[in-house]
């Protein structure tokens, strides 16, 4: 998987594409539209990370030329700016997702993972983690081929755990990407962990291989058995 | 009281006094002039008399108060002062059948024998009551008149000339500050008036011009820093998967990071208010809140549960709608609920009762006092130390209330609850 990154602040750029590495991914990173311009023009990603505000042009712009010359690229929008105006703009203009800034490395990972899957799969897979298989677009879950039933939010929780496997979650990140917002409050860490203790039960139930290991209180990481 | 009517208020005591005053001054006046000329007069008759009965002695004898008015009386004899004495008294009067004032001079005199007589003369004068009211009611009639004028000019004259004072007022009284309503140019021929809004024209516009700058200011400084909080956030959470970091390391960033979190959600709330404030959310439609309502209920139904509040949504048929922008309604409807949420207590209530005009949200809170409504809606105003509050959630209430012209807030204490209503703007609560 290629993914290149476009953003102008140096740090957040290697801290995405250090995130990123260690998934494997082979990323690389432009710092100013120009730049960004020519290994479009001479590169096929599969995934584009690209920043609104550029010192030397927007990203829309960017966009816009992508979409010329008819390049199938994935492009997810990372920006400053929390405008409706612009979201609209991004999408419509063909951009698959648009993420505000400052964001969850785990997020960042959820959405380009689920990019790349509607790309490659034409919205059509199963996610598998050992026993445990994950189809997104009906919102169920195999385990060893048996259905295992979980709520709206269980099932999020797994998909996040899964997407993110082997990676430490946070348990902000997990407050903010399954209930929003509205769950930002200090005792939701409280409430994640109950959630994730009702999940690792059922997961135990249907003796799913998989394990649902807690860090030191500041997140989980799915692991192996 | 209104600026004229205050003048007028003085304006009447103080001429009322004046001519009170004047109304002495005068009588005494005209009272003196006319005794004065009365006595002329007998003084005149007086040496006539005197002289006559000087050269006729037989016209002493048969004077008494006759038709002439005068008397003469014969006096022991002896020394006599030859003084005139003046005297004013009342006496009873045929024609009129009631006592009347009479001048009467007394004097003596010695005829050419050298005996002493005494001679009264009698004039009939003024009445100095009769007088005295006739003064009265003139100069009431004129006092009345001077008022009644007083106030006509005021009423006319002056309100022309502080007409355009009060559109001035009018201006400034319906002034909020970031709606950029300058007052309007009001010709007048007034110099203090020019003057006046001339200053507070410009006095607007540094007010304008602070405010915005200060916005601009809040604005930039939550954009600017929505980067370097996502830098740290995101190495924060690269540092965290290293596996070679012990427990107490852990802690320590979790620490750091819990307390970033809480800044970035700060500085969101922050850039949310002020562009509510810049007016960007325009997308005004139909708002339906019973279903808007609904949706966020829902949408919190699991935190309710674990923080064991119940909540319980009354509503009417006829449902509550207005015309505003959607996410804003959405915001408004989370930022009340979620404040109902954490000032709650454990297995608390929230009550929600929609009408086809409000919706209250009152919740049971550990707080059992009737909040100050003049500092709730304060940004970073709290009524406790309660730490998941951002202390913002109020203000974007408030600010969305104030750039949504169609509904208005109010809070109430009611039956040990808080209570917050959105209403229809002029709705009137029975």
């Amino acid at each position: 998987m290629k993914v290149l990154v476009i953003e102008d602040e140096k740090e957040l750029r290697e801290v995405i594409t250090q995130s990123l590495e260690k998934e494997c991914y082979i990323v690389e990173q432009a710092s100013t539209f120009k730049e960004g311009i020519n290994k479009l023009a001479g590169y096929d990603y599969d995934c584009i990370l690209l920043d609104i505000m550029l010192p030397d042009g927007s990203g829309i712009d960017l966009l816009r030329e992508l979409k010329s010359m008819n390049k199938e690229d994935s492009v997810i929008i990372i920006s400053a700016k929390d405008s409706i105006d612009d979201k609209v703009l991004g999408l419509e203009l063909g951009a698959d997702d648009y993420l505000i800034k400052p964001f969850h490395l785990s997020e960042l990972l959820a959405r380009i993972k689920s990019v790349l899957r509607r790309k490659n799969q034409q919205g059509f897979q199963s996610l598998k983690w050992n026993n445990i298989e994950i189809f997104v677009d009906e919102r169920s879950v195999l385990v060893d081929s048996h259905a295992m039933v979980l709520n709206n939010k269980e099932f999020e929780l797994l998909y996040y755990f899964v997407v993110n496997a082997n990676r430490l979650v946070t348990k902000s990140s997990i407050a903010e990407q399954i209930w929003g917002d509205n769950m930002d409050e200090a005792d939701s860490y409280d409430f994640v962990y109950s959630q994730v203790k009702n999940l690792r039960k059922k997961l135990k139930n249907h003796q799913a291989d998989v394990n649902i290991q807690s860090v030191y209180g500041m997140g989980y990481k799915l692991t192996n058995e | 009281m209104k600026l004229h009517n205050y003048t007028l208020k003085y304006l009447s005591i103080g001429i009322i006094v004046v001519l009170t005053v004047w109304v002495i001054i005068f009588y005494a006046f005209m009272t003196e002039e006319i005794y004065d000329n009365i006595d002329d007069g007998l003084k005149n008759t007086k040496s006539e008399i005197i002289k006559k009965a000087y050269e006729n002695p037989a016209f002493i004898h048969h004077q008494y108060f006759g038709t002439s008015g005068f008397s003469i009386s014969p006096l022991p004899p002896g020394e006599y002062p030859r003084k005139n004495e003046f005297s004013t008294e009342m006496l009873y009067m045929d024609f009129d059948d009631s006592e009347e004032p009479v001048r009467t001079l007394r004097t003596t005199f010695e005829d050419k024998n050298g005996d002493n007589f005494q001679l009264e003369i009698r004039t009939s004068t003024i009445e100095a009551d009769d007088l005295l009211a006739d003064f009265g009611i003139s100069v009431l009639v004129l006092y009345f008149m001077l008022v009644i004028s007083i106030f006509l000019i005021n009423y006319f004259v002056l309100r022309k000339v502080w007409r355009s004072f009060y559109k001035l007022l009018n201006n400034i009284k319906y002034y909020t500050i970031g709606k950029k309503v300058v007052t309007d140019e009001t010709v007048t021929p007034i110099q203090e008036f020019t003057d006046l809004q001339k200053e507070v024209n410009k006095m607007i516009t540094t007010i304008e011009d602070t405010f915005e700058q200060q916005k601009t200011f809040v604005s930039n400084a939550a954009h600017e820093s929505q980067t370097p909080l996502a830098i740290i956030s995101n190495k924060l959470e690269l540092l965290v998967e290293d596996d070679e970091l012990n427990e107490n390391q852990m802690l320590q960033i979790q620490s750091i990071h819990q307390s970033l979190r809480r800044l970035i959600r700060l500085n969101k709330s922050l850039l949310m208010l002020t562009k509510i404030e810049n007016k960007q959310f325009v997308n005004f439609q139909d708002v339906n809140f019973n279903q808007v309502i609904g949706e966020i209920v829902e949408d919190f139904e699991d935190l309710f549960s674990y923080k064991s509040v119940s909540i319980n949504i009354k509503q009417d048929d006829i449902p509550f709608v207005v015309n505003m922008d959607k996410g804003l309604s959405i915001t408004l409807v989370q930022n009340l609920l979620k404040n109902a949420l954490i000032h709650n207590v454990p297995s608390g209530e929230i009550e929600v009762e929609i009408t086809k005009d409000y919706f209250t949200i009152s919740n049971t809170s550990a707080f059992n006092t009737p909040l100050d409504e003049n500092l709730i809606y304060n940004r970073f105003f709290r009524s406790s130390t309660n730490e998941q509050s951002t202390g913002l959630g109020l203000a974007l209430v408030k600010t969305i209330i104030k750039v949504t012209d169609n509904i208005s807030i109010k809070y109430h204490y009611d039956n040990m609850k808080h209570c917050f209503t959105i209403y229809r703007t002029g709705y009137k609560f029975n």
